[in-house]
């Protein structure tokens, strides 16, 4: 996975990736490019820069700086040496590359009547290494199946960036759709299937998910699993709900209303929705009129907060109905 | 005897230059249209399909012979499998040279094409248009003297080259 980001590096910057050992490349999360400014990596939950020997360095001096040169040439490599080709995500000020990898764009927006056309003088790219992690989402499903329904229930997932959030909805897609019983893992966390498989739909409006090359996904989504690529939230879920016939549906950083009124409309149709949303805390993101909308009317069973620290990623479940009661109780 | 000889091989050779130098007028012309169809095309491939590059030069230069067939294909092919060690600019202009071997452009023609390198691929479909609009009308200028220059001294130098053998002859006899 690191390789394909590798390929679009710049001779300068990749000999220098290379050399980092393998438990830092393995742990390798991002990539921050500025032009003729400290080059720099984010490995695990630290950052370091890099030397001109390829030495990791907790300092910005004497790190090594990427060149306008060096900027334009990736720049040409991550349009495929045709900027006019990706005018809608310049608009939304970033590239996804094969593989899954979202490259950020930072530079000098062009407006037409106030809003962004696009951007002009790139000068700061943020590679998020998009990375495939089978199994990571087992012990997580495990709390959130109905094993009555055989099905999993309706599950808000909450965390800041960088904290797994779209790794962990990628394996939650592909449980679901090969079902607690298939070639998941060498775990066998059941000894009869809890969790039938499942036909599942990802709206992967940013092409994180899935990672779908000319249609086809990158990542294992799982064998009944349809996604709508590049596709606005709201109206993704709507067309899958007209025609694809999923059981659940699965969609990353919710926040609009439009989102709200499309996961009301599958709930209505027996339809599980597992939704991600930015926020540390359910108590923080109750506070959005929209939030607290879906919450009260309990469209999601359960809510998930997701932690991590430098020993690694953790949950936390929460009942909603029960988070409700307390809450009222609280207030009495 | 011999001199006959000798003197029919001086104007064979002076007539065979002639005709070369009348040749070159001929495939100017040629190469001059084949590069201005190629840009139009390539023009309609971004304003139309939003067609990145590499794939927009293999269709055009599949289509087209050489030498500018070959320098399309071969620059999308260093594109595709390109490192990231050289600009776009470096490649294009690096092809533009390999395929002046077998090309009869003047350097004037040829620094419209430089230019192009330059500025394709690196600003948004309207700009393109204008780059690639710019460079079209550029080198049917360029066609309209060619084919006058054709007109003008092809023929000429065939007739030129026969008689300068001829010339020749006489003045060694």
């Amino acid at each position: 996975m690191l390789e394909q980001v590798l390929h679009l590096l710049p001779q300068e910057i990749k000999t220098k990736i290379e050399l980092l050992s393998r438990k830092a490349k393995q742990q390798l999360e991002e990539i921050r490019i500025r032009e003729n400014r400290p080059l720099e990596l984010i490995i695990g939950i630290e950052h370091f820069f890099i030397n001109e020997n390829g030495e990791l360095q907790l300092f910005s001096e004497r790190a090594y700086k990427p060149s306008n040169e060096v900027c334009r040439r990736f720049l040409e490599r991550i349009t495929n040496y045709s900027l006019y080709s990706m005018e809608e995500q310049l608009k939304r000020g970033y590239i996804t590359v094969s593989g899954g990898h979202r490259i950020g764009l930072a530079g000098r927006t062009i407006l037409e009547k106030g809003e962004v056309k696009g951007i002009r003088d790139i000068t700061g790219f943020n590679i998020r290494i998009a990375r495939e992690i089978k199994g990571t989402a087992l012990p997580l499903i495990k709390k959130i199946t109905n094993p009555k329904d055989q099905t999993v229930d309706s599950t808000l997932i909450i965390a800041p960036p960088q904290f797994g959030k779209t790794t962990l909805i990628r394996d939650i897609a592909r449980c679901i759709s090969y079902g607690i019983n298939g070639p998941i893992s060498d775990q066998a966390l059941y000894e009869q299937p809890q969790l039938k498989s499942r036909k599942v739909a990802i709206v992967d409006e940013r092409s994180e998910i899935a990672a779908c090359y000319k249609g086809v996904p990158t990542f294992d989504v799982g064998p009944r699993t349809d996604v709508m690529d590049a596709c606005p939230k709201a109206e993704g879920m709507m067309m899958m709900i007209r025609s694809m016939s999923p059981e659940v549906i699965i969609v990353d950083e919710i926040g609009r209303s439009e989102d709200a009124l499309a996961i009301k409309e599958a709930a209505h149709a027996g339809i599980k929705v597992i939704a991600t949303l930015h926020g540390y805390h359910l108590e923080d993101v109750y506070k959005r009129q929209m939030i607290q909308q879906l919450i009260e009317e309990e469209t999601f069973r359960y809510a998930i907060e997701l932690k991590r620290d430098e020993f690694g990623f953790m949950h936390r479940v929460i009942n909603i109905k029960q988070w409700l009661k307390n809450k009222t109780q609280y207030h009495q | 005897m011999l001199k006959l000889l000798g003197a029919l091989i001086v104007i064979v050779a002076s007539t065979a230059y002639g005709f070369y130098r009348a040749m070159i007028y001929g495939k100017r012309l040629e190469q001059l249209k084949q590069l201005i169809y190629s840009l139009k095309r390539l023009k309609t491939d971004i304003q139309f399909g939003l067609t990145p590059l590499p794939e927009a030069f293999l269709h055009i230069g599949s289509q087209m012979s050489a030498p500018f067939g070959q320098f399309y294909i071969r620059l999308s092919e260093r594109l595709i499998h390109s490192n990231s060690e050289v600009s776009f600019t470096a490649i294009w202009n690096d092809e533009l040279n390999n395929a002046s071997y077998d090309s009869y452009l003047t350097k004037q023609q040829y620094d419209i094409l430089l230019q192009l390198g330059t500025v394709l691929g690196t600003s948004d479909v309207e700009d393109q248009q204008q780059h690639l609009q710019t460079a079209i009308e550029r080198l049917i200028l360029e066609e309209s003297v060619a084919s006058e220059e054709q007109v003008k001294y092809a023929s000429l130098w065939r007739s030129l080259g026969a008689l300068l053998g001829v010339a020749l002859v006489i003045l060694l006899i």
